[in-house]
C-alpha cells in the first residue's frame, strides 16, 4: 500500500507525491505521454532518438548531466512504444535541484546541430549493439511487423530501420519537442523522505509557469481483426532454430489483465512453468522456452518464444505448445498451480515497493495508463483471479486466428 | 523565481550503516542486517565453490545448474514446483571465487523454504539425465554467445590477462565433450555438501525468523573445514590480441592487473577509475560517446577477485574505429598522467561518488552487499569511513600520481574482436 497525494497544476502537469521516511534518497520521475506509437511511420525511432536529445542541456543548465552528478545524483531514461520516462535519484536535500533541471529542460531545451549529429551516431550504434550485432537481436522487431498490420506497435522503439534515424532534421526534433514535451503531457512523481506540502510548493515554483501545448493526436489507429494464423520464416546465421509466437491479447487496463498476466506466468514464467517442464525438461525439444505479456496500454501480445534443439522440427514444437494450451482449455488449472503464480507475483510486488525509484516509476505508469490508485488495487486484483477465469481466457484468446508465428531458421553452411 | 540561478545543493552525506550481527552457529558464520519494514527477506549461502576450485572448465557451472534439481526427498519437478509455489525468487550461481545460493522470500514462507534448502544442500538429487540436458543447453547457449563479439572479447581478455592462473581458464567448445557427469557430482560433494559456508540475511528479521535460521544451521552436518584456494600467479600477455569476426561493430576490451582492495592506494585507484570510465561524466564516455559518437557506451570498472584485481575497459564501437578508439583510450590515460584535473571536475566527481555511496547504503538489501564486498577481503565497515575521508582529501596531484603508478600503458593487455580496420 502506497500513500500518496495527487495534484494538478493549472498548466496541466499532474503531480504525485509519496513520502517514504526510510531512505536518504529521493526519486524524481517524469513520464511523458509520447512513445514510438506516436511516430510518423516514415520517421520511426524518433521518440527514442529524442530521448537522447533531452540530455543536450537547457537554457539555464547547459550541462544537464554535470548538474545531476554534482548533486550526487544518478539519472537515466527509457522509451517504450507507449511512453518516455526520465528519472533521477539523488540525496534528499538536493531535491530542488532536480526540479529546477527538469523544469528547465521541459521549458527551454537546447537543441543544436552538434548534439543532433553526435546522438544520431550514438543511437545508430545502439541500434547495432542491441539489435543488429546480436544473434536473434532483430527477431522481436520482425514479430511486431508480423503481428500488427495497422497499429503503430508494428515497429520497435529503436525504429524500423537506420535510414529513418538518418533523415531526422533539427526542425523535426524541434517540432516533436514543442508538441509533446509540455506539462499537460507529463506526470511528475516524487518519492522520498520529503514534506508533501513543501515539495508541492517547490513543484509549483519551478513548473507552474511553463505553458501547456496544444496536443492534437490523430485518432488511434485500430488494429483490424486478424482472421487467420500468420507464419513467416526468416533465415539467419544463428546456431539454433528459434520460434517466436504472438497471440493478440487485450490492453493493460482491461479488467482481465491480471488473468492474462497470470496465464502467461503459468505457461512460461519460470522453470516450473507448464511449457518449460513439458518441453524443455520432459521432452527435451527446446533449449529454452518462455512466455510473457507485453503489457501495453494498447492491444498487447502474449509472446511464447524459444530456441529449438538440433534435430527437432518446428512442427514437433508447435504440436506440443498446442497440447499444453488445449489441456488448459479442457481441464483448466489446479488451484495449487494458480496459487503458485499468485505467490510469485506477491513477492515481486512487495519487492517493488521497497525502493523509492521503483515506486516513483510505478506510480507514474499507473496514472499514465489509467489512474494512480490502481497501484493499490493491483495485488488484490491478482489474488482474486479464479482458476475458471484462466481457463475461459485461454479458450477465448489463445486460438489460431489470433496467432502470428515467426520461424527463425539457421542458415546451412556449405 | 530566477531560473538562471540553480538551487543550492548540499554535499555532506551521512551514511547510516546498519548493525551487522555476526554469530557463529554450528561452525557457520551467520550475518544479519536487520532493517526495513517490508515482510521480505534476502538470504544468501556463499560457498567457497567458484570456478577456481574446478578441475576443468564448466564443472562448477554445471554442478550448480544441476543443484537446482531438488533433493533425495523431492525430485527436480517437485522441488521446483514447491519452491516457486512459495513465491520464492532464487538463484544458484557461480563466480570465479564463490558458489552462491540466493533467495528472496516472503517472511511467512521462510520456514518451509529453509526446510527445502536444507534437503538440497545436505542430500542433493543431482540426476544424470538432467545433467545431460543441461550440458546440451549450456552448449547451445555457448554457441549463441560465440556469435557475439562482446562475448568473444570477454573470453579472450580473461585468457590473456589472467594467463597461467585459474582465473584465465575459460570454456572452449571442446570442453563440452570432455565434461563428465561424475566430475560435477564430485564437485558438489567436495565443495557444497557438508561444507561450511557464509550465510547472509537481510531485511526485516523477526526473532522467530532468527530462530528458524539457527535451527536450520543446527540441522546441517558440517563434515569438513573448507579451505580457500589461492590461484596461480597471473602473467598477463601485454600486447594487442586480434580475433577476426564478421560483425556490425568492433568489440574492445583493455585492461591490466591492479593491487587488491586491501592495498593502501586502493581507494585512490577506485576514484581514478571512476574519473576515467566509471560514470556517465567520465573522460572516456565524454570523449568516445558524447564527443565522437563512435559508441553507445564505454566503461571502465575494477573487478575484484579474491586473488587478483583488475581494471577492465570495454566498449562496442563503429566497425572502422577499433584502432582509433584504442589510440583515444591511450591518449586519455596520458592526459591523466600529464595534466592535473581541474578543481571543478574533481568537485563533481567527489560529489557524484558521495551520492553514489549513499545510494549504495539505501536499505538492508543494499547494505548486505556492501558488507560482503568488504568482509570477503577481511575488511569491515570502517572501509567506507576511510573512503569518505579519502574522497574529501584526494587532490589533483594524487590523481596524477596514481595514474602514473597504476596505468602504465605497457602493462595493458588489448583485445579487439571484429571490425574491418585490420
Amino acid at each position: 500500500m502506497i500513500n500518496y497525494k495527487k495534484y494538478q497544476l493549472d498548466n496541466g502537469l499532474k503531480v504525485i507525491i509519496h513520502q517514504d521516511k526510510s531512505t536518504p534518497i529521493v526519486a524524481v520521475n517524469l513520464a511523458f505521454d509520447v512513445g514510438a506509437r506516436d511516430e510518423n511511420p516514415e520517421m520511426t525511432g524518433l521518440a527514442h532518438y529524442f530521448e537522447h536529445l533531452m540530455f543536450s542541456g537547457s537554457k539555464n543548465a547547459p550541462d544537464y548531466d554535470v548538474h545531476v552528478q554534482n548533486a550526487g545524483g544518478q539519472n537515466n531514461a527509457f522509451t517504450s512504444n507507449d511512453y518516455t520516462n526520465y528519472y533521477i535519484t539523488l540525496p534528499k536535500n538536493n531535491l530542488e535541484l532536480a526540479l529546477w533541471l527538469e523544469s528547465d529542460r521541459m521549458f527551454q531545451l537546447n537543441l543544436d546541430e552538434k548534439s543532433l549529429e553526435v546522438q544520431r551516431q550514438v543511437v545508430i550504434e545502439e541500434f547495432k549493439q542491441r539489435y543488429l550485432n546480436q544473434p536473434y537481436g532483430n527477431n522481436l522487431s520482425e514479430l511486431r511487423k508480423l503481428t500488427y498490420k495497422d497499429h503503430p506497435y508494428q515497429w520497435s522503439t529503436i525504429g524500423k530501420e537506420i535510414s529513418h534515424i538518418e533523415k531526422v532534421t533539427l526542425e523535426d526534433a524541434n517540432s516533436f519537442y514543442k508538441k509533446f514535451y509540455a506539462p499537460n503531457n507529463c506526470i511528475l512523481t516524487i518519492c522520498g523522505d520529503i514534506n508533501q506540502v513543501d515539495t508541492f510548493n517547490m513543484v509549483k515554483k519551478w513548473f507552474g509557469n511553463i505553458p501547456s501545448s496544444e496536443i492534437t493526436r490523430p485518432n488511434e489507429i485500430k488494429e483490424k481483426k486478424q482472421k487467420e494464423m500468420r507464419t513467416k520464416t526468416v533465415e539467419e546465421d544463428v546456431p539454433l532454430n528459434a520460434f517466436l509466437w504472438s497471440f493478440k491479447v487485450g490492453t493493460r487496463i482491461d479488467q482481465d489483465f491480471p488473468v492474462a498476466d497470470l496465464t502467461s506466468d503459468i505457461l512460461g514464467r519460470d522453470e516450473s512453468s507448464l511449457l518449460h517442464q513439458k518441453m524443455a525438461v520432459e521432452l527435451n525439444l527446446v533449449s529454452s522456452i518462455s512466455a510473457y505479456l507485453t503489457g501495453d496500454r494498447g492491444p498487447g501480445m502474449l509472446i511464447i518464444s524459444g530456441k529449438i534443439n538440433d534435430g527437432i522440427d518446428f512442427e514437433d514444437v508447435e504440436k506440443e505448445i498446442w497440447n499444453t494450451i488445449n489441456q488448459l482449455k479442457q481441464q483448466g488449472i489446479s488451484n495449487e498451480n494458480l496459487l503458485k503464480v499468485k505467490n510469485k507475483f506477491e513477492t515481486a510486488h512487495v519487492y517493488g515497493e521497497m525502493n523509492v525509484m521503483n515506486k516513483a516509476m510505478n506510480l507514474a505508469y499507473a496514472e499514465l495508463c489509467n489512474e494512480v490508485e490502481d497501484i493499490n488495487k493491483e495485488l488484490k486484483s491478482y489474488q482474486n483471479v479464479q482458476a475458471i477465469q484462466i481457463q475461459k481466457w485461454v479458450q477465448l484468446t489463445l486460438k489460431e486466428s489470433s496467432l502470428s508465428k515467426l520461424h527463425v531458421k539457421k542458415l546451412n553452411h556449405g | 523565481m530566477d531560473r538562471s540561478i540553480a538551487p543550492p545543493i548540499k554535499n555532506k552525506i551521512e551514511l547510516t550503516k546498519l548493525k551487522v550481527q555476526k554469530e557463529i552457529w554450528n561452525n557457520i558464520e551467520l550475518n544479519f542486517i536487520d532493517g526495513g519494514s517490508a515482510p521480505l527477506l534476502k538470504i544468501e549461502l556463499v560457498y567457497n565453490a567458484g570456478s577456481k576450485y574446478q578441475s576443468q572448465p564448466l564443472v562448477a557451472s554445471l554442478a550448480f545448474d544441476i543443484l537446482r534439481d531438488g533433493s533425495k526427498k523431492l525430485n527436480g519437478k517437485a522441488f521446483k514446483e514447491t519452491i516457486n509455489g512459495l513465491g520464492v525468487y532464487y538463484g544458484m550461481d557461480i563466480s570465479k571465487d564463490f558458489g552462491t545460493l540466493s533467495f528472496y522470500v516472503l517472511e511467512r514462507n521462510l520456514k518451509p523454504l529453509l526446510d527445502l534448502v536444507k534437503e538440497v544442500v545436505a542430500q542433493p538429487n543431482l540426476p544424470e539425465k538432467e545433467f545431460n540436458r543441461l550440458l546440451q543447453k549450456e552448449k547451445n547457449d555457448f554457441l549463441i554467445d560465440c556469435e557475439k563479439t562482446s562475448f568473444l572479447a570477454r573470453q579472450k581478455f580473461a585468457e590473456v590477462l589472467f594467463n597461467e592462473s585459474e582465473y584465465g581458464h575459460v570454456a572452449h567448445l571442446e570442453d563440452f565433450n570432455k565434461l563428465e557427469y561424475q566430475m560435477t557430482k564430485s564437485f558438489i560433494y567436495e565443495n557444497v555438501v557438508g561444507a561450511p559456508f557464509k550465510m547472509l540475511v537481510s531485511g526485516n528479521i523477526s526473532n522467530s525468523s532468527k530462530t528458524f535460521f539457527k535451527q536450520f544451521l543446527d540441522s546441517l552436518e558440517i563434515t569438513f573445514k573448507g579451505t580457500k584456494k589461492q590461484v596461480q600467479r597471473c602473467k598477463p600477455i601485454n600486447q594487442l590480441h586480434v580475433v577476426k569476426k564478421d560483425s556490425e561493430q568492433c568489440s574492445l576490451m583493455l585492461g591490466k592487473l591492479l593491487p587488491s582492495k586491501t592495498h593502501p592506494d586502493y581507494h585512490k585507484i577506485s576514484v581514478v577509475n571512476t574519473l576515467f570510465g566509471g560514470y556517465f561524466g567520465s573522460r572516456l564516455m565524454q570523449n568516445i560517446r558524447e564527443d565522437k559518437g563512435w559508441t553507445y557506451g564505454i566503461h571502465s570498472t575494477i573487478l575484484n577477485y579474491e586473488d587478483a584485481s583488475s581494471l577492465v575497459i570495454s566498449t562496442d564501437v563503429l566497425k572502422d574505429k577499433g584502432h582509433q578508439t584504442i589510440s583515444e583510450i591511450k591518449k586519455e590515460i596520458e592526459k591523466l598522467q600529464n595534466e592535473l584535473i581541474s578543481e571543478k571536475e574533481l568537485a563533481v566527481l567527489r560529489n557524484y561518488l558521495k551520492g553514489n555511496l549513499l545510494k549504495g547504503f539505501d536499505g538492508a538489501f543494499e547494505q548486505i552487499d556492501r558488507y560482503f564486498s568488504v568482509d570477503s577481503f577481511g575488511l569491515d565497515w570502517s572501509y567506507y569511513d576511510d573512503y569518505i575521508q579519502l574522497l574529501e582529501a584526494i587532490t589533483p596531484e594524487d590523481i596524477k600520481e596514481i595514474s602514473i603508478s597504476y596505468l602504465k600503458w605497457e602493462d595493458f593487455v588489448l583485445v579487439k574482436v571484429g571490425g574491418d580496420d585490420l
